[in-house]
């Protein structure tokens, strides 16, 4: 967390170099953050499904489950 | 052999050096014309062997490329050879006979610069007094025209506070908006740059404008010296870095026939002359733009030596490298750098 800490107190403290102030600071990053979010509740929701329906959704991309049959034993 | 193959896209005519400003921070020392400057059929033969090289774009700077009483009928050319057109002025010399000239021209762009929110700022930088209010009635001029318009700004000590004031000024008015850095070179004083904390800070207001305000609104975007790689701020160039361009896809004409790979370059940097030599000879020849052309891990200098992203990136603008370090391939304003050296500390 102090890294995390350190981030960010020193993106607070640059951006008000050119007159920004928390919220725009905030905005700076915004899109970078959004993205990663993203990313991470796609990745979860994909894991999730698979537990809940013991399948994965690639299947509906057309490849069947069985290309990844070699893989089950590490899930 | 080469990197990457090197495809000529865009070339940055420098019609003249001549300039009615004399800005403090002119990179190319601009005012007085060359020695034995082209002609206008030696431009105009210069853009034939460009069309020829299949190359997409021109722009046509200076120097203040209006002083010159041949500009309309090089860019004329241009467009009639199928190649797009930008012109970047000072806007003193625009008025409704430029503007209906550059409605012919159909131009790509026409970028003005702009170096700060009040008179106070900008006539100061530009060394001209009255040339805030001509730049101001050029903008209105272009715009009541419908002509594609960019200001370009190039930031430094003297107008780092005025982006907040000048983004107030600029939204909403269909005007795009390009950021540079202010490099020492030509007559930028050293006292004039900005530390890497403040370079970061521009970064950070391009990337908070871009995110608070949409493209309608205002079309915002940092110059090819906005990055490298960061880890923190999403990617404020057109398109992402993959190296300097010099000599790849972008070549620089100086208004005396010197060829080089950016204008921005030293002139030890002149890969020959078009008075004396074809364009294409020196496009294609395999010892020409070694620097980009033939770039290995081995020509990193400084902090990129041990970086992990310095072989896709070459260490940055060679030109802003040199003006900084005096060396190629290890441009210190880097944001990925600044988060590494200062940021994650």
């Amino acid at each position: 967390m102090t890294r995390q800490n350190n981030i960010r107190n020193n993106l607070q403290r640059i951006g008000r170099l050119a007159g920004m102030g928390r919220d725009e600071t905030i905005a700076a990053i915004r899109t970078r953050r959004q993205i990663l979010m993203a990313t991470a509740i796609l990745v979860i929701g994909a894991i999730t499904f698979q537990f809940y329906t013991g399948t994965i959704p690639l299947k509906y991309t057309g490849i069947s489950i069985n290309d990844f049959s070699g893989f089950w034993g590490m899930m | 052999m080469f990197r990457k193959r090197h495809i000529l896209i865009h070339t940055l005519l420098e019609i003249t050096l001549k300039c009615n400003m004399r800005c403090i921070h002119c990179g190319s020392s601009a005012g007085y014309k060359r020695e034995q400057e082209l002609s206008t059929s030696q431009w105009i033969n210069a853009c034939d062997q460009l069309a020829e090289l299949d190359c997409k774009q021109i722009t046509l700077m200076g120097g203040e490329p209006l002083v010159r009483n041949d500009w309309y009928e090089i860019g004329q050319h241009v467009r009639n050879r199928g190649m797009n057109l930008t012109i970047m002025t000072n806007g003193f010399l625009i008025n409704k006979n430029v503007i209906n000239q550059l409605q012919t021209l159909d131009p790509y762009a026409v970028a003005v610069s702009l170096d700060g929110a009040t008179a106070e700022t900008h006539d100061s930088i530009r060394g001209i007094q009255g040339s805030f209010e001509r730049c101001m009635q050029s903008l209105e001029l272009l715009i009541d025209a419908n002509l594609p318009t960019t200001v370009v700004t190039t930031v430094h000590k003297k107008n780092f506070n005025d982006l907040q004031k000048m983004r107030d000024f600029l939204l909403n008015k269909g005007i795009a908006w390009q950021i540079q850095l202010g490099n020492p070179l030509g007559r930028f004083p050293n006292s004039l740059t900005l530390s890497p904390e403040e370079f970061y800070s521009i970064a950070m207001f391009i990337a908070s404008t871009k995110n608070q305000y949409s493209i309608k609104e205002l079309p915002i975007t940092g110059a090819h010296c906005m990055g490298y790689h960061s880890s923190v701020l999403p990617n404020l160039m057109i398109g992402s870095w993959k190296g300097c361009y010099a000599g790849m896809n972008v070549l620089g004409i100086q208004s005396n026939g010197g060829i080089k790979g950016c204008l921005s370059l030293p002139d030890e940097f002149v890969e020959g002359n078009i008075k004396e030599t074809n364009i294409l000879e020196v496009w294609n020849d395999p010892n020409a733009f070694n620097y980009t052309r033939n770039f290995s891990k081995k020509d990193l200098k400084n902090y990129c030596k041990e970086c992990k992203h310095g072989i896709a990136c070459g260490g940055g603008c060679i030109s802003g490298s040199i003006s900084f370090t005096g060396e190629t391939h290890g441009n210190p304003y880097c944001l990925h750098r600044i988060e590494e050296e200062i940021i994650a500390k």
